[in-house]
């Protein structure tokens, strides 16, 4: 395996857009406290909706001008769609309101799996057979690359291929921008009087209607707000990987999009930036584990039981739901809970820190004993001017116990963080 | 006198089985000050759930500065000039002081979503003045120097300050404050009864208020109405109503009954 600077934009872009959809998640979740569970429903709609613009009006030498239509047919789907799942469904409580958006975002996928027009090609996907290009200077690389059908696969290895780096920057660079301004469109929303009737309602409905809050039309407007931006986020996947299947819009997805937000904090944005950076990373990390998993399994023909040849690399998403599981049981209300990264909060941690020498001394031995973990268990695969960058783990106990005392530690920092704050552990 | 500035005609309002309140009439009139008294489950919080729109009424109708509010949702109620506070605090918990009170000015912002995505001049100069409107809110009842801290944090005197400030922020005409005086000692209630009073002068306030502490009442109102299982049993002057044999029978039970 070898990664290059492809790959990692690769991985940079798609988290730029899982960003904007735990942005626009959280939005709906964690401020207006409303709980939607079929998030993955607005995206596939914005990237079913951008593909099917591409396809129809300029495929596949598309002009900027195409790409352009296609975010906005992208958003503006997603947004009639988020429409129409929020105008009945926002009147539901709770479970209800979850079980029923889950129930519209399958609806939405499985329509499109059996979908056999406007270029929609069921579970066989959309431009299966060649790429989108953002405007006409870049046609003749994306179509160089693409060539003629090519499957889904191809076109992502071509797209991850050397020869079309300028794409890739384009792509990472305009992600980035677009994660930046629904950023700043979110906070300016929530720092506003809209916000603020938005977080009377999640902290005490009733209440925030009798201060004058139209609980509908706020809750509608904040779920079609949400709809809109993952229906973006959709617009650039499709653009992005030039083709897309049903196959990409799973229910689990919806529920990693949930996940993101839950972990880094229900109405937090930076704690949902850096949990989409901690869960992307995490999953992609554990993935490289290679030591066998000392387990005998039975062998049936065999008769007897035999060394498993499983490693924890196919075990992985085992390692993450018990890490995840870890992290809730020691961390709550998440990563950043409902604070930001803001001037206040690296006042207090810093005031914290001084008073308790400990706490900033774990923290710099836990970050001494990941990297120490990764260098040590790995040889590495991806040299960039001679550092080791990226490691295949082919050893994985140095990481695995640095792992221990990193959990040992934070749960010491949160013993004496407990007993500060006056709370018995 | 003029057209009263709130008045609820033969209101009724069953649960199920139960009437909650039962052929309930009230007309309050501009600048007074009413009080609504009655035993535990008399309901009195159930007609100010009607007068505001929580619940919508089986029978009867309310007029709001001659408009009928009757069949109106919540907030349509508190932007046509109506607002509360509650029994049991209702505060938003996590949210500041000062957001608390600025959440009550709902209903008079003017400046759109898009401004506000925009930082348009225009919602830069409301949300300056708004901010200086709610500061002035607190400043009357002390909290201003608690603006910047979380609600939940207050002490329990000050959450019902905070909850009156609120309901100040929406610019009722009429104010309906659901006992606000509970949990509060001499001292506090004395000084909370001089703030009501000061409220309703600078804000020419109406008040219509529900309290079991009778010499605040007493103090403060010079009409009292008083509800037993959802009827209107007496209504008049504090001094009639303490004298009325039907409210110390309601309050005390019969005076022929063995006491317990």
């Amino acid at each position: 395996m070898d990664i290059n600077f492809a790959t990692l934009s690769n991985h940079l872009t798609l988290i730029g857009i899982y960003c904007i959809l735990a942005l626009s998640l959280n939005l709906i979740n964690g401020s207006l406290g409303t709980f939607s569970l079929g998030h993955h429903g607005f995206w596939a709609m914005g990237a079913y909706a951008s593909g099917v613009v591409v396809w129809t009006l300029g495929s596949p030498h598309g002009s900027l001008w195409v790409f352009g239509l296609s975010f906005i047919a992208a958003m503006v789907a997603a947004g009639l769609f988020g429409l129409l799942v929020g105008a009945p469904c926002l009147r539901l409580r709770g479970d209800y309101l979850a079980i029923a958006t889950l129930g519209f975002a399958e609806i939405m996928v499985i329509c499109v799996r059996n979908s056999e027009s406007w270029h929609i090609f069921g579970e066989r996907g959309l431009g299966g057979a060649a790429g989108f290009s953002i405007s006409e200077t870049f046609r003749d690389t994306a179509y160089h690359i693409s060539g003629d059908k090519l499957s889904g696969n191809d076109v992502m290895m071509a797209v991850s291929g050397g020869d079309n780096t300028t794409r890739q920057v384009i792509y990472l660079v305009l992600t980035w921008m677009l994660v930046a301004l629904v950023f700043i469109i979110i906070r300016n929303l929530l720092r506003s009087g809209h916000g603020r009737a938005i977080m009377a309602i999640r902290d005490d409905q009733t209440a925030a209607e009798l201060m004058g809050v139209n609980l509908i039309r706020y809750k509608v407007s904040i779920f079609v707000i949400g709809a809109v931006l993952a229906g973006l986020a959709g617009a650039l996947f499709t653009n992005y990987r030039s083709t897309i299947s049903p196959g990409n819009f799973p229910m689990m997805e919806g529920v990693r999009i949930l996940l993101m937000c839950v972990l880094g904090g229900l109405g937090s944005m930076s704690g949902t930036l850096i949990a989409v950076f901690v869960l992307y990373s995490s999953e992609q990390i554990l993935a490289l584990f290679q030591t066998p998993i000392p387990f005998y399994i039975w062998n049936n023909n065999a008769a007897e039981f035999q060394a498993s040849t499983k490693t924890l690399k196919d075990l992985w998403q085992v390692v993450f739901a018990l890490l995840l599981v870890l992290l809730m049981l020691m961390r709550p209300n998440g990563l950043m809970g409902r604070r930001e990264l803001s001037r206040q909060y690296f006042r207090d941690l810093f005031q914290a820190w001084r008073t308790t020498p400990f706490l900033p001394v774990a923290t710099l031995i836990q970050f001494i004993l990941l990297i120490a973990g990764l260098v040590l268990s790995g040889k590495p695969i991806v040299t960039i001017e001679g550092w080791p960058f990226l490691t295949v783990l082919i050893w994985d106990w140095p990481l695995i116990l640095a792992f221990g005392i990193i959990i040992a530690l934070q749960l010491a920092k949160r013993r004496i963080l407990l007993r500060q704050a006056g709370v018995s552990a | 006198m003029s057209e009263p500035l709130l008045s609820a005609q033969n209101l009724t309002k069953k649960f199920g089985g139960l009437t909650a309140v039962n052929d309930f009439s009230v007309e309050l009139f501009e600048g007074e000050i009413v009080g609504l008294i009655g035993p535990n489950g008399a309901g009195k919080t159930t007609v100010f759930n009607l007068l505001t729109g929580v619940y919508s009424p089986d029978a009867g109708s309310i007029r709001l500065c001659g408009q009928s509010t009757a069949r109106k949702s919540p907030d349509r109620v508190t932007a046509s000039g109506l607002a509360r506070t509650f029994q049991n605090i209702r505060l938003f918990k996590e949210m500041t002081v000062l957001e608390n009170v600025k959440v009550g000015f709902e209903s008079h912002r003017t400046s759109s979503l898009l401004k506000a995505v925009l930082r348009h001049p225009e919602f830069r100069a409301e949300e300056k003045r708004l901010h200086e409107r709610a500061l002035e809110l607190l400043s009357i009842f002390g909290i201003e120097n608690k603006a910047e801290d979380i609600s939940s944090s207050l002490p329990y005197g000050q959450q019902r300050k905070l909850e009156i400030a609120r309901a100040l922020a929406a610019q009722p005409r009429v104010l309906l404050l659901d006992e606000p005086a509970a949990g509060m000692n001499d001292s506090e209630s004395e000084n909370l009864r001089e703030l009501l009073h000061k409220i309703r002068e600078r804000f020419s306030l109406t008040i219509l208020l529900i309290e079991h502490d009778m010499p605040f009442v007493m103090g403060l109102v010079k009409r009292l109405l008083v509800l037993d299982h959802g009827t209107t049993i007496a209504r008049g002057s504090p001094a009639e109503v303490r004298a009325n044999p039907t409210v110390i029978e309601a309050y005390l039970g019969k005076e022929d009954e063995p006491a317990a």
